[in-house]
């Protein structure tokens, strides 16, 4: 039996937010971004009045100043953002327990068990839409499908304040003709990648030949030809169910843009010790860190490699961080964001294959120096005990990753596959 | 406009019951459903507005004024004036879209 599922998008989530909270601003073109004032700040959202003016989110603010002199900036704030993010999840538990967060403004929902009592699905995300513009002041965009590829695909064709039905009649006409890079884990590098054969949209890429795919972009080939021909089955997750940490990460946007190692290595440190702090207070260890970097051109590229040993240390995560930057990264373009992720989770209590070469005793001092901090900080505040590289760039590395407000990226498939689909030239 | 701060003597249930929202209820039910009634609310300029009746119970977003919450419709008197009021209740928030005498 075909499921009928949801994916509900706030429109201009942020800006969105912070014009329903601010009425003065609401008729004026507004980002949310950093202040220009300290140059720096990217556009995270817009409105629909900053949209008109060609703004681009993830540009310099100051660029979008040029483009729009009358434009408002305003700063994130992300207690607000998450707020109106869980009295959005409240209203879609209203009619399932299946709700599954992807990011802080996008959910996909499966009422295939609730058609009974609350009608089909284009009625319910119709009642979900005035119910979010009557309760929250907000619009929401939501694509109604039969599985969760095409549902997202169809929360993205309308807005604001849209309802579009994709069901196995239509999803040709619709679908088909939309652009490759349109489709779920389709960026940059394999979009670029099929265009190079003449696959332009999904229609020709549902009508590929699936040994081509395969040779073409690996295991990704058979997933993507899936995904485009309405076959992607992956269940929508019983809510809560994501609790289980598969992996703890920091990113972070950076108020000036880097273009050397040693304002990498300071920032990796300063992501690192969020990180390690957060495995510490899950009783974790990563047996693998990943690196994320994005240019100012907006690239972004993922790069991974093996720790030595299972660690929740932030020396050793960001020793390995700076080890695959320096081998993998080749500086074609300042940087713009970086993040460090820790994955392949154990608990820290798992017994691990020690070797003659590295120096346990020296982990294990490691270990206590850092719990040390760990408790030091908990009583004094953050700022109690910091490493010397920090101190070396207070604007760059002078925040708290740990308890400032960072958006984590959520993997579709739960870290099963760790697709590599930015790869660089 | 901005919202209306205001203070609040109002009644708590100790435990809450799941109800359905939008039927116009009695007050055992509201309580029961929403856990708190205003009785009795005081504005910045010390002034008193006493809540008579609770006409209606709803979460509403006020973009009058932009906040949201539980939105109570309420006839309430100052003086000798009763009139129709909304009290909006955030979670530890209360706060007016307008002055009661506008």
């Amino acid at each position: 039996m075909d499921r009928t599922i949801l994916h509900s998008d706030l429109n201009s989530f942020y800006a969105n937010v912070e014009c329903f909270s601010n009425p003065k601003i609401r008729d004026h073109p507004v980002v949310v971004g950093g202040l220009s004032e300290v140059r720096q700040g990217i556009v995270l959202a817009k409105n629909q009045h900053a949209k008109k003016y060609g703004i681009v989110t993830g540009e310099a603010v100051w660029q979008a100043q040029k483009k729009c002199p009358n434009l408002i900036s305003v700063e994130p704030d992300f207690d607000k953002y998450l707020k109106f993010s869980r009295l959005a999840r409240q209203i879609y538990e209203r009619y399932t327990d299946q709700v599954e967060s992807f990011g802080i403004d996008e959910c996909w929902l499966d009422v295939s068990g609730s058609t009974r009592l609350f009608g089909s699905g284009e009625q319910v995300a119709n009642e979900i839409r005035q119910t979010i513009k009557r309760e929250l002041g907000i619009t929401v965009s939501i694509g109604v499908s039969f599985n969760k590829i095409f549902a997202k695909l169809g929360s993205d064709m309308k807005k604001p304040d849209a309802v579009t039905m994709i069901t196995k009649d239509n999803y040709k006409d619709i679908v088909w003709g939309l652009p490759a890079s349109d489709l779920l884990y389709v960026g940059s590098a394999t979009k670029k990648k099929l265009n190079y054969f003449g696959i332009k949209t999904i229609g020709e890429l549902a009508n590929a030949d699936l040994s081509f795919l395969n040779r073409v972009l690996g295991e990704w080939g058979h997933v993507l030809h899936h995904f485009a021909n309405g076959r992607d089955e992956t269940p929508v997750k019983l809510n809560g169910s994501e609790k289980f940490v598969k992996s703890i990460g920091n990113s972070i946007t950076l108020h000036r843009d880097v273009e050397t190692v040693e304002d990498v290595k300071r920032v990796f440190y300063m992501l690192s010790e969020s990180v390690a702090a957060r495995l510490r207070d899950q009783s974790l260890k990563a047996t693998t860190v990943q690196i994320v970097v994005r240019d100012n051109e907006l690239v972004s590229c993922e790069r991974q490699a093996k720790l030595t040993i299972a660690s929740s240390l932030a020396s050793e995560i960001a020793e390995k961080a700076m080890e695959i930057f320096i081998k993998k990264y080749y500086f074609n373009n300042p940087i713009r964001s970086l993040g460090v992720r820790a994955c392949k989770l154990i608990p820290q209590d798992d017994p691990l294959q020690l070797d003659i070469f590295t120096d346990h005793q020296k982990h294990v001092r490691q270990e206590v120096l850092e719990q040390s901090i760990d408790d030091l900080r908990r009583r004094f505040g953050y700022n109690a005990v910091q490493r010397g590289i920090l101190c070396e760039d207070r604007q760059l590395t002078g925040g708290n990753p740990k308890e400032d407000h960072v958006i984590h990226p959520v993997n579709f498939f739960d870290g099963t596959i760790t697709p590599d689909y930015g790869l660089k030239a | 406009m901005a919202k209306i701060p205001i203070s609040v003597i109002a009644l708590y249930a100790s435990e809450s019951i799941s109800l359905p929202s939008y039927k116009i209820p009695t007050t055992s039910k509201l309580l029961a459903a929403y856990k708190v009634i205003p009785l009795r609310i005081s504005n910045q300029y010390e002034e008193t507005i006493m809540v008579d009746r609770i006409i209606d119970i709803r979460r509403e977003a006020s973009t009058k004024v932009g906040g949201l919450g539980d939105r109570y419709t309420c006839l309430a008197t100052r003086g000798d004036v009763q009139k129709q009021i909304y009290i909006y209740k955030d979670e530890d928030e209360w706060f007016l879209e307008d002055h009661f005498d506008r």
